[in-house]
């Protein structure tokens, strides 16, 4: 799942189109949108807003392993109109800590520090793109995920040549970001396939449902089942885990089926060290 | 080999900052304030960073060359350890450095004249002492010698003091700067060893082992000293005879000479440092049976398990071996 946060909705909407997203609600002035590979929250214009806004996205949504992208606007000295960059440094002119996205595939923009300031300004740094919300947006996604998963795209909307404050209309902003979203695209996939998850399968799921429904656990114990439910998942092939199902007949009490349990897999782990390992 | 390169504001104008940016013209320059900006940060996935890490330059501060712990030991007079670098091309599943660490991307310390002048400030605390130096503590000692010259720069110091010894401890079969120069008899080339099957499983990136004993026959062809690190012992399946027959392999193989040393230990690991580990491969079985968490806070084997793995493959060992080059149980 990709979640994608801009400022504004012309930033949005060709990401909206792209992903085929539907309007689903909103809090306080971020308005969400979602489809199947994709959600999206315009937060508005401001690091606090793009901070809002990617809490409360993420406070619906809290599967881990979600991708971040902040999409929007910046200005760059020396950058054509247009160009995107990715932030490979974020900054605030309000906070000392700066943040160094690790993403662990490369993309095809240039990297570039971005610094997130309170106004639009036609100060212009060598080196350095300026922005509005991505310091808050970081702030936020770093959250509920880690520096791999978070990134932030700009596209260069005002330079030394064609400073802030010159008129921008909504559709070539949306014109700018439609040229990129292919790569956007291209380069989420990307992501997604070289980011390791792990999750546990139904037929395991299942099993440890039936166990809590079957025999009393105190807590301790339960963490323990689901740990040892977890390492039998990765252990066994499915067949071999379902007739982990005849445990249930032969043991009566929490205790003894963890035994068992651990016994399986200090069993099979002798076997597979050599020959099933997690690369 | 890069794609980033981060540069500490203290290193930025080192020479050995300048040399290497000047080799990998086409990674991205990210400059920081203090390396541990980008080290340290608590939201970062070091198995996701395993699969294209940065390279960090910095200058390393505070104290440079440490005591090792008191049973990691070669029989000198003093141990020390001191790290150029955090973290390994070579990711093998048991190795330490994952569950140390937040970032998996390479910090080369590139102040080694500082390093060397802590080294010579501790050698000559007492001259007649028989110190020794590991260089593998936190990184492989030769991996990246391409890109750090680490031993390029490090062997001439120990040529100047014959007291103190240098351990490189690797897996790496980049051994040209060795066998470009002339050995010195107070340097050890001390190779991590596992059986096919093992390094197969669980020592990712890393040279095969064939490969690895390669290197150790034009090492001991150009008259370096060999070390033989049988560590860590992983407990598997039939794992104490093909222990047993790997023994005999290399050490067959390697004149008994050449060999400088020999160790081994069974896998373990500090409570924290495993549970990081099991957290960042959840389907590793190397981290699932036959464990236990021993009175000193270590993850280990259960005991009858760590005790046979010992013993039979010590025993085997010292089959081939004056016991006095051996050193178990670091
Ligand atoms: S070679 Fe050594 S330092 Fe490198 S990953 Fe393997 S165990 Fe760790």
């Amino acid at each position: 799942m990709i979640h994608f946060a801009t400022a504004l909705h012309c930033e949005a909407q060709p990401l909206i189109e792209y992903y085929r997203m539907k309007p689903s609600g909103g809090v306080g002035r971020a308005r969400f949108f979602e489809g199947e590979n994709a959600r999206l929250a315009v937060t508005g214009v401001g690091a606090l807003a793009a901070a809002i806004g990617v809490t409360a996205l993420a406070q619906r949504h809290t599967e881990s392993g979600a991708l971040w992208f902040n999409v929007g606007i910046c200005g760059h000295k020396t950058l054509e109109l247009g160009e995107a960059l990715i932030a490979n440094r974020v900054s605030s002119e309000n906070h000392p800590e700066r943040f160094f996205p690790q993403p662990p595939v490369t993309s095809v923009w240039p990297g570039c520090a971005l610094h997130s300031l309170a106004q639009p300004s036609a100060e212009y740094v060598d080196g350095l793109a300026f922005d509005l919300e991505a310091y808050g947006f970081f702030t936020a996604a770093l959250c509920s995920t880690t520096l791999e998963r978070v990134n932030s795209v700009k596209i260069v909307s005002d330079n030394a040549a064609h400073p802030a404050g010159e008129r921008l209309d909504k559709e070539t902003v949306s014109r700018w970001i439609s040229a990129h979203v292919p790569d956007i695209a291209r380069y989420a996939e990307a992501l997604q396939s070289a980011l390791p998850h792990s999750e546990t399968s139904k037929t395991a799921q299942a099993f440890r449902t039936s166990v809590e429904a079957t025999m009393r656990f105190s807590a301790t114990e339960r963490q323990q089942l689901l740990d040892r439910v977890r390492k039998l998942d990765a252990l066994l092939d499915s067949d071999a885990f379902k007739s982990l199902n005849e445990l249930l007949e032969t043991h009566g009490d929490a205790k003894s089926l963890l035994k068992s349990l651990q016994d399986r897999i200090d069993a099979e782990s002798l076997r597979k060290t050599v020959a099933g390992a997690d690369v | 080999m890069f794609d980033r390169i981060y540069i500490e504001e203290a290193a930025r104008s080192h020479s050995r900052t300048r040399a290497i940016l000047d080799r990998f013209p086409k990674a991205e320059r990210i400059e920081c304030e203090r390396y541990g900006e980008v080290f340290n940060p608590k939201r970062q996935d070091f198995r996701a960073q395993k699969q294209n890490p940065a390279l960090i330059l910095a200058e390393k501060h505070g104290k440079r060359v440490l005591p090792t712990p008191p049973d990691y030991g070669l029989g000198g007079d003093r141990h020390f350890y001191f790290s150029h670098m955090l973290n390994c091309l070579y990711d093998c599943r048991y190795c330490f450095l994952q569950g140390m660490y937040q970032s998996a991307n390479y910090i080369l310390f590139v102040n080694f004249e500082d390093f060397i002048g802590d080294i010579e400030a501790t050698v000559a605390e007492r001259p007649d002492d028989r110190s020794v130096f590991f260089s593998g503590y936190d990184c492989d000692s030769l991996a990246m010698e391409g890109v750090t010259r680490f031993a390029d720069a490090f062997l001439p110091v120990f040529e100047r003091l014959p007291n103190a010894l240098l351990e490189l401890r690797t897996k790496s079969v980049n051994v040209s700067t060795l066998l470009n120069r002339n050995p010195i008899p107070n340097a050890v080339v001390a190779y991590s060893l596992n059986p096919e099957p093992v390094a197969n499983a669980l020592e990712h990136q890393a040279p095969s082992v064939d490969a690895r004993l390669k290197a150790m026959d034009k090492l001991v062809a150009a008259g370096w000293q060999i070390g033989l690190r049988f560590d860590p012992l992983i407990h598997f399946e039939n794992g104490i005879a093909v222990y047993e027959g790997f023994v005999d392999h290399v050490m067959n193989r390697i004149p008994a000479e050449s060999i400088h040393s020999i160790t081994l230990g069974a896998f373990r690991s500090p409570k924290n440092v495993f549970k990081k580990m099991e957290a960042l491969y959840p389907k590793e079985p190397l981290f699932m049976g036959n464990l236990q968490l021993d009175d000193r806070g270590q993850v280990s084997y259960s005991e009858p398990i760590e005790r046979e793995l010992i013993d039979r493959v010590s025993a085997r060992i010292l089959e081939h071996s004056d016991p006095a080059r051996f050193f178990p149980c670091q």
